[in-house]
């Protein structure tokens, strides 16, 4: 009989207590956000006997451990990453779609309807004031609401603009969080320990981290290292931070996101921030230029033809809109630090009456020269016969004039993809313009062979024009329109201000060249219904008004939906995840009570059998 | 697997979240009317609900401009009927005038109702819908025929309003009261209105077409005519002036027939516009129920929907209760 037995209980005693104490903890902690329940591993002690080997005595707490899943972990960090950007792109789509608002009738392509029912008015009725004002009205009220409606995409991008740099702010400081954590981690679990709650916390942390940017963990031992785009950010207690640049040159002076030390990129592929700059760099400014498109397209086009027209006087009309740029200036489009020529539209001079049979026909040349007798003027005509090739941006086109009509030729040059549209003005005159891939910029033009473009008066003949070379300016045509830069849609605004000067009247043609110089009278809408039916041309771009709008809509539905679709996906899979890691991590009221008792009772146990050997003991002195 | 008292809860308020928020669309869906709100609910619906809405915008405007051109063709087509009737008794006086033997007094006051009736004619010509002319041409703010006299055209130019007679008797001043020239101040501009996608249609008759065409002048075919009475010419004079009745009637017989021409054209051309606007009705009934199929909600089949859901929804709830039961801790009293 020793005292081995009073040790043996004794270590009972303070190994339920430790047990009971860490039920307690879990069920104090069953609601924290993050929180993994605690196991209590328990070991024997054994003594080495000579005669019976292996003799216990007793037992003691040895580790407290986290029920976790590390493997589920990362799969939920990855798909919370996923979520988040969804996230955000679900509202801040339907934030668009409460812009563009449609298909309600409080929208800009109602504004539009209600503008070409009132130059159908002025078709109707061009001698009447009160028709006049009120398409001035309606007209201010579109350019209003171009200009409104791309004036909140802007402000929509700025403010996803500014968001991106609170969280990189929030990013930098969960990193510089985490760093700390692996510090204190190391330190308490220099003694072989467990820093149980720390984990949680840096677990926590990095899982919200994962909802910003793409996050990886790497857990190797006690040393936790977290990498973002493949970068390795957080190494025990140091940290790398993201540094918000902004240049005015580049990419208009919005956040770029570098890596401070390095002076990187950061590689971001999902997350909130993710979504954040896809918005910014896709989607508002996808709009915003949509909204450029309409306004080019409507104030072109409008120009074009109200200038062709007369007005209530019988002046040429002038400009409808407020045009862009007259001149063709010069800047750095490319980006490259040297000055390229922006030229948008290019009109030749050459008017021609017929425009489906082909140019041979269509085209002939007069030449009068003085007959054999000397006093007769005789007339012979040179039909413009020829096979040849140009090119657009580098695009050929070739053409035969004996099979080709000027039609032809303007269908030719749009089919080939060339990022010019070509189209012919009111006067049947051959008109280029640049598209909005283009950035609104014709970039070349050449003729390789034949004469079709200088006889257009695109070129001049034997001359070729490339953007890159200011100098070659000089060798297109004088009549052009500089490129209407950015914020077209921002700048609309009705030039009409006296209502007599909207050309609601044609002229008709007095000296043959092909252009009207003699007003019509007042009674005259032909203009007008010109203007009104630019509503059925293809006159944005590539589109008429109500394909652009249908392109608009469904782009913005579909990418609404897109969002949507996910979320719902991804909600029904991250709960499945968050199942799964409830089922180790998570907390269960009935089991602690269970070990609650289990540990209880083990005590009492413990409680009694020292009693016992504390009466075995004192038989022991008192029987003696 | 570990079910704890968490994931119980967890998955209740995940399931009742669920039913809330479809419960929140079918009531959205429900007390809009419209089942397409933004183009995220329904993209193709939404692209075509858009393009219903502009073609019923337009089918409005076709249709005011196909009843504009209308009321303009049937204002000219009565017009030209009164034109028709003037011609008509125009033609009847002068026959008489001309065959039949009267005193030249009788003549007279037979010329004098041609003068009228010229006046009358003029005044035709005159007509205005609204503040238009109906016969100027594009000249639609400006009277397109103006009238003068004998004694304005003598205050002008000096030409005589007398006529020498058939005797060789000189009729001082005659004319002074009477018509003598017709000028038109239009021009043969055509009125346009687009009725449908691209179907332009031109809805006037020019007065130049009708009143002072080039080739068989009506007015100047009237104005001789009555002058011929006034001189007391019959077809059965063998000198020129026989000939110039006959012709000036021939002449009056021609433009009798362009003026039916032209009204049997305007009255094809109302008869189009009725059509037209017919079918723009059609069209408009068609795509108004295009439009609320596309877009309004199915009463029926989403209040079923709604009555469905909320029932679901009652059964989650009562169903959470019971899940977030006593656990243990209950029993260890």
């Amino acid at each position: 009989m020793s005292f081995n037995g009073l040790e043996v209980g004794k270590r009972s005693l303070s190994a339920h207590q430790q047990a009971m104490g860490v039920t307690g903890h879990n069920i104090s902690s069953a609601n924290k956000e993050g929180y993994s329940r605690q196991k209590v591993e328990m070991n024997t002690i054994t003594n080495k006997h000579e005669k019976y080997g292996q003799v216990g005595i007793g037992a003691e707490v040895d580790e407290i451990n986290r029920a976790r899943d590390t493997f589920i972990d990362d799969r939920m960090m990855k798909e919370k990453s996923a979520n988040a950007k969804w996230e955000i792109r679900d509202i801040n789509i339907k934030n668009m779609e409460y812009i563009i608002n449609e298909p309600s009738d409080q929208s800009i392509r109602k504004v539009l309807d209600e503008y070409w029912e009132a130059m159908q008015d002025l078709s109707q009725n061009p001698e009447d004031m009160s028709t006049r004002v009120s398409l001035r009205e309606r007209a201010v009220a579109l350019s209003n609401s171009v200009s409104s409606t791309y004036e909140r995409f802007e402000s929509l991008r700025t403010d996803f603009d500014q968001n991106i740099d609170v969280v990189a702010n929030d990013i930098n400081s969960s990193l510089r969080r985490l760093a700390e954590i692996n510090g204190q981690v190391r330190r308490v679990e220099a003694g072989g320990a467990q820093a149980n709650d720390l984990r949680d916390e840096f677990d926590l942390l990095v899982e919200k981290l994962s909802e910003m940017v793409n996050v990886k963990v790497s857990r190797k031992g006690s040393e936790n290292a977290v990498s973002i785009g493949g970068r390795t950010v957080v190494q025990g207690d140091t940290f790398k931070e993201i540094s918000v640049k902004r240049e005015a040159k580049v990419n208009e002076g919005f956040a770029q996101l570098y890596w401070d030390d390095i002076d990187e990129p950061v590689l971001v592929q999902t997350g909130k921030l993710k979504g954040l700059l896809e918005l910014r760099d896709e989607d508002a400014i996808k709009y915003m230029k949509y909204m450029d498109q309409l306004a080019i397209g409507l104030i072109d086009n409008t120009n074009d033809v109200n200038k062709a027209g007369f007005d209530f006087r019988g002046v040429q009309g002038g400009e409808f809109f407020e045009t862009f740029e007259t001149e063709a200036q010069i800047r750095d489009i490319n980006g490259d630090k040297e000055d390229e020529a922006a030229v948008y539209k290019i009109r030749g001079n050459k008017a021609i009456e017929d425009t489906k049979r082909p140019l041979s026909i269509t085209m002939q040349t007069e030449t009068k020269t003085i007959g054999a007798d000397g006093v007769t003027e005789e007339v012979s005509k040179v039909p413009f016969n020829e096979t040849g090739s140009f090119e657009i941006n580098n695009i050929i086109i070739n053409y035969d004039t004996s099979k080709d009509s000027l039609d032809g030729i303007v269908e030719k040059i749009n089919k080939g993809k060339t990022g010019v549209v070509a189209s012919l003005d009111p006067n049947n005159r051959l008109v280029l313009r640049a598209e909005k891939d283009e950035d609104y910029v014709v970039k070349t033009i050449s003729q390789s062979s034949g004469t079709f473009l200088s006889t257009m008066g695109i070129i001049k003949e034997g001359q070729n024009y490339n953007y890159k070379n200011t100098e070659s300016l000089n060798n297109i045509s004088e009549d052009r329109m500089g490129s209407p830069r950015d914020r077209a849609a921002f700048r609309m605004t009705v030039a009409i201000n006296n209502v007599e000067n909207i050309a609601a009247a044609k002229g008709t043609d007095t000296n043959g060249d092909g252009v009207a110089d003699k007003p019509n009278p007042v009674g005259d809408g032909s203009n007008a219904l010109k203007m009104a039916m630019l509503k059925s041309e293809k006159s944005i771009g590539r589109f008429t008004y109500e394909e652009f709008f249908k392109s608009i809509v469904s782009d913005l539905g579909i990418s609404s939906q897109e969002a949507q679709k996910f979320l719902e996906n991804q909600n029904i899979l991250l709960n499945n995840l968050e199942q799964r890691r409830q089922a180790t991590m998570g907390v269960s009221l009935d089991e602690e009570m269970a070990e609650m008792l289990k540990y209880q009772h083990g005590y009492d146990a413990a409680a009694r059998y020292m009693k016992t050997v504390d009466d075995m003991i004192s038989t022991v002195i008192e029987k003696l | 697997m570990r079910v704890t008292n968490q994931m119980m809860s967890r998955n209740v308020v995940n399931n009742i979240q669920t039913n809330m928020s479809k419960l929140d669309k079918t009531n959205d869906k429900l007390s809009k009317g419209t089942k397409i709100n933004t183009p995220g609910d329904d993209p193709t619906g939404a692209v075509k609900t858009m393009a219903y809405k502009t073609t019923l915008n337009e089918i409005e405007k076709f249709s005011a401009n196909a009843q504009n051109a209308k009321n303009f063709l049937s204002y000219s087509d009565v017009a030209l009927g009164q034109v028709g009737d003037v011609i008509q008794r125009v033609r009847e006086l002068t026959v008489q005038a001309v065959t039949e033997t009267y005193e030249q007094t009788a003549r007279d006051s037979m010329a004098a109702e041609v003068n009228e009736l010229l006046d009358q004619i003029v005044a035709i010509s005159n007509s205005k819908i609204g503040d238009k002319f109906v016969f100027s041409g594009f000249n639609t703010l400006e009277q397109p025929f103006t009238t003068k006299r004998g004694k304005d055209l003598l205050k002008e130019d000096g030409t005589d309003p007398s006529l020498t007679d058939i005797n060789g008797q000189k009729r001082e001043n005659i004319n002074l009261e009477n018509i003598v020239k017709v000028d038109y101040h239009g021009d043969d501009g055509k009125l346009l209105a687009e009725v449908d996608k691209g179907i332009v249609v031109e809805y006037n008759v020019p007065g130049s077409r009708i009143f002072t065409n080039e080739k068989n002048n009506l007015i100047k075919s009237i104005i001789s005519l009555r002058d011929e009475i006034l001189k007391g010419n019959t077809v059965d004079d063998k000198a020129g002036s026989g000939t110039t009745v006959s012709n000036e009637l021939g002449n009056l017989d021609k433009n009798l027939d362009l003026v039916m021409r032209y009204r049997a054209e305007v009255g094809a051309k109302m008869q189009r516009m009725e059509s037209m606007e017919q079918r723009l009705r059609d069209n408009k009934l068609s795509m108004t129920d295009l439009l609320s199929k596309t877009v309004d909600t199915d009463i029926t089949e989403t209040i079923n929907d709604l009555k469905v859901q909320e029932s679901v929804q009652r059964m989650s709830l009562s169903v959470g209760a019971k899940v977030i039961q006593p656990t243990l801790v209950d029993f260890l009293r």
